[in-house]
């Protein structure tokens, strides 16, 4: 090999560990660290949908005894829909005047179990109910929209890349994937699906022009690997924990703003069709837009049902008769509160304990992937190469964002890419105006805030529309692609970038 | 209430020996699954192999010899059946054949250069990997399955059950397979 021809390749030829671990050790490490985390994801989402049950549910039960009793003035309403309400109260009042006359552990025990049950009941259903209806979709079916086509026969690397990914099936002892691919023109790849028997390995076809044979088996030993270790239907539970609690909030959304009342329409909609070819799309689609329910957008609507744009027909309305105003908020004061409440709570709560820990589920299934693929080419080489390569060159096709966690590498990429562009300038800016008198080494100094501004802003972009940005996860998915390089090259990697 | 822990502690055993039974089964079943996909690895280059001599039969009129070995090949291995050993040494011997039908392919630029052969051959390599991937998973699901046989507590019962150690896939004749190449000049 000529001097020059190492010079251009990206990595470096490092010396192989003293301390090496086999894949299997690797394996058993990473899988321990899964059960660890998911206990303690487990335990916060358990923890977070209790606070949110301890609000809303008295809320919401005020909020039916208001309505009855509002319904009252101008229908016959039965007793006993009317006790309803009451006997809620009397059975938890115990505990709220303690003071007076001590609880019995009796009275103690309904009263948290009235506090938690009905809301605690409800958001099984609606996981229950979201977990049935978007199964079947499993996750990733907006990828396909993206002009996802089969590999054409008569293209030898499309037909070496199918033959690839059987090969790997068969290593990993698994039925082998569909194979789809996108025309695009940065190299990476994704698996999409509900599991093993459905799965779809989604290629961008600048991938089999950039990589070797042994980085394309490597890249897709890691995505077989995972679908082998589960990681499709992990995915899907990350996303129904969202689901779930986008869902409750949108319902509490909808007496206030169309957009809720709309989301909710098409969910139903979605329920009652029948599954076609872009049925995993709209899954995805719906579900993204649950999430709407957190921006600040969604509160401005709310808002604007408090106090409406005097041209529209509620704010006519509302001047005409003042009192109609008062009235509207009083009786649904209750809810809103609820609302607000859980918002808050969730707005708090979701990004600073919950998110963290399901970004590092996921990293930790990632280098799980990566010693899989260890095992199923016996080539930590290739691995090594293949993510060296997606660091210079990959990025994510475009309109692929949002499931930017289901690719072999992510945003961090991107991330990556745009501090390295920004370091090249900088030293650019820095090298032109060595030894320059001081007034131009000053305006250059300027310019180089300004592109260090600009730098940071590219860089920050990278992460928009992603699964993880949309939800305020904080945590990049993929763990930084330096340290899975560390992780290989316990495993036996003799590659790794240049220092 | 002794009575009850005792039941209790029963039951939690009961439990965790038939999730260890479970286990044994499912990793068995693996290894058996992993042999069979071997055979169909096999089998799929066999029915390959007459596609390549129709390819190449014209192109190679003067090498007649080593169409016929890579055909006689082919019928021994498909004879040897069952019979491992003798499978082992017929396939060793198909392998070899087959790459000396390419090494003397590569002197006819004609058809070095033609798409055909160009499929046939990426298909014949990717046959060769699926028979050393599906090799390679069947060792692997023996060791996962022989090492939960041997480790306590499976290794107390699973003599009993009939749950005996399944072999390795090894070669026959490892230096001749491996095959130091002979390079000359």
């Amino acid at each position: 090999m000529q001097a020059s021809e190492v010079e251009s390749r990206p990595w470096a030829t490092v010396p192989g560990p003293l301390d090496r671990a086999s894949f299997f050790e690797e394996q058993a490490r990473h899988r321990r660290s899964t059960w660890r985390l998911t206990a303690l994801c487990l335990a916060a989402v358990v923890l977070m949908g209790l606070v949110v049950s301890v609000v809303v549910t008295p809320l919401l039960m005020a909020q039916i005894g208001i309505t009855l009793a509002v319904l009252g003035i101008v229908l016959p309403v039965p007793d006993v829909l009317k006790a309803i309400p009451n006997g809620y109260a009397d059975l938890i009042a115990p505990m709220m005047h303690q003071d007076q006359r001590p609880a019995t552990f009796g009275q103690i025990v309904v009263g948290w179990a009235l506090l938690l049950g009905p809301g605690v009941a409800v958001m099984l259903l609606i996981s229950f109910w979201l977990w049935s209806l978007f199964l079947r979709a499993g996750v990733g079916g907006a990828l396909l929209a993206l002009g996802a086509r089969a590999p054409r026969p008569d293209d030898l690397e499309e037909q070496q890349l199918v033959n690839v990914v059987a090969e790997m099936a068969i290593a990993a002892g698994l039925p082998p994937p569909q194979v789809v691919l996108l025309d695009s023109d940065v190299p990476n790849v994704a698996v999409i699906g509900s599991g093993p028997d459905d799965a779809t390995v989604v290629v961008s076809r600048r991938l089999l022009d950039e990589f070797d044979r042994d980085q394309t088996q490597a890249a897709l030993g890691h995505l077989i690997g995972s679908i082998g270790n589960g990681d499709l239907r992990i995915a899907f539970a990350i996303v129904s924990v969202y689901q779930t609690f986008g869902l409750l909030m949108t319902l509490l959304d909808a007496p206030f703003t169309g957009a809720a009342r709309s989301t909710i329409g098409r969910t139903l909609r979605f329920a009652l069709r029948r599954p076609d070819r872009d049925a995993a799309g709209e899954a995805e689609r719906v579900t993204a837009l649950f999430s709407q329910t957190f921006t600040s957008a969604r509160l401005d609507e709310i808002g604007k049902f408090l106090e409406p744009d005097p041209d529209t027909w509620l704010g006519r309305l509302d001047q005409r008769t003042v009192i109609f105003r008062g009235i509207r908020i009083a009786v649904l004061m209750p809810l809103l509160f609820a609302n607000l409440f859980s918002k808050i709570v969730l707005l708090v709560l979701m990004p600073l304990l919950v998110g963290p820990l399901i970004a590092l589920v996921w990293r930790s299934r990632r280098y799980l992937a990566d010693s899989t693929a260890v095992q199923l080419t016996r080539n930590p080489d290739g691995m090594a190469a293949a993510l060296v390569e997606l660091l210079q060159k990959g990025g994510l096709p475009p309109g692929s964002k949002w499931s930017a966690h289901l690719f072999v590498v992510g945003t961090e990429v991107a991330r990556e890419q745009a501090q390295r562009t920004l370091a090249a300038k900088l030293r650019g800016i820095g090298e032109a105006n060595a030894g320059r008198p001081l007034s131009e080494r000053l305006t250059a100094g300027v310019r180089m805030a300004g592109e260090a501004m600009r730098g940071a802003n590219e860089a920050e972009a990278a992460d928009a529309g992603t699964f993880a940005e949309e939800n305020s996860i904080l945590l990049n998915f993929h763990p930084p692609l330096r340290k899975r390089l560390e992780r290989l090259r316990l495993q036996g990697a003799t590659i790794n970038l240049h220092a | 209430m002794e009575l009850l822990i005792v039941l209790a502690v029963v039951a939690l055993l009961a439990f965790y020996l038939v999730s260890v039974y479970n286990g044994l089964i499912g990793k068995r079943n693996r290894v058996r699954n992993a042999w069979s996909q071997i055979d169909v690895q096999l089998k799929r280059r066999h029915d390959l192999i007459p596609n390549l001599i129709n390819a190449v039969k014209g192109y190679l009129a003067h090498e007649r010899g080593v169409l016929e070995s890579v055909t006689r090949a082919r019928a021994e291995a498909i004879a040897a059946g069952n019979d491992v050993p003798a499978r082992a040494a017929a396939e060793g011997e198909l392998t070899r054949t087959v790459r000396s039908l390419f090494a003397v392919a590569e002197a006819y630029p004609d058809l070095k250069g033609n798409q055909n052969m160009l499929a046939l051959q990426e298909e014949l390599s990717s046959t060769e990997n699926r028979v050393a991937f599906s090799r390679q998973h069947y060792n692997d699901s023996v060791m996962a399955y022989n090492t939960a046989r041997e480790t306590l507590p499976a290794s107390l019962f699973a003599p009993a059950l009939g749950f005996g150690a399944e072999p390795l896939f090894t070669l026959e004749d490892p230096v001749a397979e491996r095959g130091v190449p002979q390079v000359q000049f």
